[in-house]
């Protein structure tokens, strides 16, 4: 489903062979790329923001991006990795750009993130288990920072609170999590 | 300011590798964008790769805010292309040379600078606008733009231009005081009055004849009372009058700048 050009022949299957074409102006590996992980991408920019339009306008930039980027990408990681530290920040840029019209107080921020990426990312660990037992609010703050890879502030602007307000979530579910561990 | 080894980090440093989570995994949990969402995204960065690439000077003036439609207007102004600031760095230079290389000290040292400069934004607003030197000419008097506006956007284009370059070769000069700067309101007063003569005939015309009586005036006030006289307090003092007073000649007859015809 994710992966719809699979079948055509002369497609490397390999992301990085795709990345090293793009660098060099091949507009369909940057089709093959787009196919293959605009799904993904999407999916998970919504669970972050739920604005259609600015997830439409981030995801065009993400691989607008990765397009003028592609030449100096460095092979470390996977690309999906990549695409996704470009995605989640253009989100961001959308989002400081288009502050919500009334602040939205109801909805718990990134509720869908953790019922859905934390259990991947953590699986049945020790810390994964303290995680789950975290307040929701704390739970957002360290999805948006320590898994997402965002700064304070722009953890700030997804979870739409104060930077103060991240630090000092941070800091109580970083002792919750210590006294956990230890 | 965190411990490396701290079981904590450790353990998130591991889960933000994740090396197969952001493979998709998660995403065939959920129902993923529709195709014709997909076809709209992918057609969207299609037309961003093959719309044209607006200039670096484009960019900088819409990251200040500056309209859409008023940026083509700006960086089609003549005096913005490589060889008019070239030639206008080169005709200045030349001056304030000439000027350092006096015995004289204070204003009368740089009479030669001084006296160049105001023509330096004046040659730029005569070659601003007409047949022939603005290739936006033809598209400006078939489309129903706003004349005086036009005017107004190129003059300040060009005199900012200008004054940049000026300023720089200002700076450089080792003499002068104050008087380095003494040009810009005697500039604004030729550049306005320029202006409000291009209402009546053609900028090119204006500009010429402004020049010479700008030539005309410094020579007698500098024989008078030296270049003193020609470039003082009282001098600028009247450059403020007569700049305000052209743009008002300028402002009050901006209907005629809607009727430029396609041959002036």
């Amino acid at each position: 489903m994710n992966d719809p050009t699979a079948t055509a022949g002369t497609v490397p299957d390999d992301d990085l062979a795709l990345v090293h074409r793009i660098a060099d102006g091949d507009r369909h590996a940057l089709a093959v790329l787009y196919d293959r992980h605009v799904g993904w991408l999407t999916v998970r920019l919504e669970r972050r923001c739920g604005r259609r339009e600015l997830v439409d306008t981030a995801v065009q930039d993400t691989f607008l991006a990765v397009w003028k980027q592609a030449s100096s990408y460095r092979e470390t990681g996977e690309v999906g990795a990549w695409i996704w530290t470009i995605g989640v920040r253009r989100l961001i840029d959308q989002m400081r750009k288009n502050p919500p019209p009334t602040p939205v107080e109801d909805i718990t921020p990134m509720a869908d993130v953790v019922q859905h990426e934390i259990p991947l990312a953590l699986g049945h660990t020790e810390l994964g288990q303290a995680f789950a037992a975290l307040e929701p609010d704390l739970q957002a703050v360290m999805a948006a920072t320590a898994l997402d890879g965002l700064t304070n502030a722009e953890a700030a602007v997804l979870l739409g609170v104060p930077t103060g307000t991240v630090k000092s979530r941070l800091s109580r579910a970083r002792q919750i999590l210590q006294e956990v561990l230890r | 300011m965190s411990d490396p080894v701290n079981p904590l980090e450790a353990a998130l440093a591991r889960a933000g590798e994740r090396p197969k989570f952001l493979a998709g995994a998660d995403a065939a949990s959920s129902p993923g964008p529709d195709l014709h969402r997909v076809a709209a995204n992918f057609a969207a960065v299609e037309a961003e790769l093959d719309a044209p690439r607006s200039s670096r000077l484009a960019r900088i003036l819409r990251r200040f805010g500056v309209a859409d439609t008023t940026i083509p207007l700006i960086t089609a102004t003549p005096a913005l292309r490589r060889s008019w600031i070239i030639a206008v760095a080169i005709a200045v230079l030349f001056a304030a040379n000439a000027a350092t290389s006096t015995q004289a000290t204070g204003a009368d040292g740089i009479i030669a600078f001084l006296t160049v400069a105001p023509l330096v934004p004046l040659a730029g607003v005569a070659l601003a606008f007409g047949p022939g030197v603005d290739p936006t000419h033809d598209v400006a008097v078939a489309a129903p733009v706003n004349g005086f506006r036009l005017f107004l956007i190129r003059a300040i284009t060009v005199v900012a231009a200008s004054c940049v370059i000026l300023l720089l070769t200002a700076w450089a000069l080792p003499t002068g005081g104050w008087f380095r700067i003494a040009w810009l309101l005697p500039a604004l007063a030729v550049t306005t009055v320029c202006l409000a003569a291009s209402t009546r005939v053609d900028p090119r015309v204006a500009a010429g004849g402004v020049s010479i009586a700008w030539l005309t005036i410094v020579l007698f006030a500098n024989q008078a009372g030296g270049a003193e006289a020609a470039f003082g307090l009282i001098a600028q003092l009247i450059a403020v009058f007569v700049a305000v007073g052209g743009f008002l000649v300028f402002a009050s007859n901006r209907r005629r700048l809607d009727t430029l015809s396609v041959d002036r």
